[in-house]
């Protein structure tokens, strides 16, 4: 899987799945991926993809 | 990250049950952390782990506008602001409501100069003391200080290379591969190589990561361009080819002075080629006029540079370095340069 169609299912995870979990508790404005996997991090140290 | 638009972000007691109903894993006890500005959850979905932060939305703009301003501000944070702005620039927005992360997003695409001072300031302001303290270190081999020394340096020096690249920088874990990924040269990647495996004797390695640190050091050193000059992105792979384009990324401009009958006149570009080394980034430009009567008394009109000789690049850079550090311009520079870059044949 490429990192890019990772990325969007962790995406269609965060947004099905948890932000309607937690709208009942305020008022969300942002919601950004962060991290190594939204930045296409491997555990190979040499390579990146994005 | 959830950014919220509320006084506080929702308190642990409020997130723990929903990060029971979120967690597959089975027997866990929800992770839910608050502590000062630090509110995070744990839980896995479908086999992955999910990390969830949250910030109230005054405290994430006070925390961006900081940065921008090039300035703390006067919030007590755990929280390293400009690692926590690296990961909302390069983070992909998810839920934007009334457009606010596109519209800090933008706002940071233009790097803050002050940060890239900053970074490069603390470095130079420190140097010395760094460098001293872990030879000192070590004598006695004094191991667990020196490796303490060593990393408070090495964090400091890498700030400062990712803003005179102009790059937030991303915090301490995956950093090789930021390195790689933000395009700050073989040499940077090659000297924070060397930092983690350096062989030999104990002391034999400490040497090593001395040296490399202080290669490093003086990458960012050299950087003079850092100080005031934004640096232009630039993917051209061949010093010559792309000369022209960047003569005017960050010229610094020296008197005509007469040579063999001409004008001489020495611009120093600074050339932001990602993958090579600040060392290589100073392109001295040479540009030569026939005098003629009106030039002779205003040598104002510089035609366009002459062509380069590529095997002359190496000598060059002891030359335009020393230009750029003095700021003098010496008939023996002149000489060398002429030599070197002047072809007999050149027209003006």
């Amino acid at each position: 899987m490429s990192s890019s169609t990772r990325l969007e299912a962790y995406r269609n995870t965060v947004q099905e799945q948890v932000l309607p979990m937690y709208e009942s508790l305020g008022q969300l404005t942002l919601v950004y991926l962060l991290g190594s996997l939204a930045a296409g991090y491997t555990q190979d140290a040499g390579t990146w993809t994005s | 990250m959830m950014v919220w638009d509320d006084p506080e972000v929702p308190t642990a007691s409020l997130r723990e049950p929903l990060v029971a109903r979120l967690d597959e894993r089975q027997g866990v006890s929800p992770f839910v952390v608050d502590y000062r500005d630090i509110h995070l959850e744990r839980y896995v979905i479908d086999g992955q782990e999910y990390n969830v932060a949250h910030q109230a939305l005054a405290s994430f703009e006070s925390l961006l506008q900081s940065i921008l301003d090039g300035r703390r501000d006067n919030t007590e944070r755990v929280l390293d602001p400009l690692v926590a702005t690296a990961g909302f620039a390069y983070g992909e927005l998810v839920w934007d409501r009334e457009s606010r992360g596109h519209q800090w997003k933008s706002r940071l695409n233009t790097f803050p100069p002050m940060v890239k001072q900053e970074c490069r300031r603390a470095v130079l302001a420190h140097r010395q003391a760094y460098l001293t303290d872990l030879r000192t270190l070590m004598g006695p081999a004094d191991w667990f200080k020196f490796h303490c020394t060593l990393v408070e340096a090495l964090r400091t020096t890498v700030r400062a290379l990712f803003a005179l690249h102009e790059v937030y920088y991303p915090g301490d874990k995956w950093l090789r591969q930021s390195i790689i990924r933000f395009g700050l040269g073989e040499e940077v990647l090659t000297c924070f190589g060397r930092l983690f495996e350096a062989q030999g004797s104990a002391p034999e390695r400490a040497s090593e990561q001395h040296a490399a640190l202080l290669r490093l050091m003086d990458l960012v050193e050299e950087d003079e361009a850092g100080k005031a000059g934004k640096l232009q992105p630039c993917q051209s792979e061949h010093v010559c080819a792309k000369r022209e384009a960047v003569v005017t990324d960050f010229p610094i401009g020296q008197p005509p002075y007469m040579l063999g009958g001409r004008f001489v006149t020495v611009t120093l570009v600074y050339h932001s080629f990602p993958d090579r080394s600040a060392r290589s980034r100073l392109l001295p430009v040479l540009s030569t006029a026939q005098p003629t009567a009106a030039k002779a008394r205003v040598p104002a009109a510089v035609p366009g540079p002459l062509s380069l000789r590529e095997e002359g690049l190496s000598s060059l850079w002891e030359i335009s370095h020393d230009m750029l550090q003095k700021s003098i311009f010496r008939r023996k520079t002149t000489a060398m340069l002429a030599a070197i870059l002047v072809p007999e044949d050149a027209s003006s």
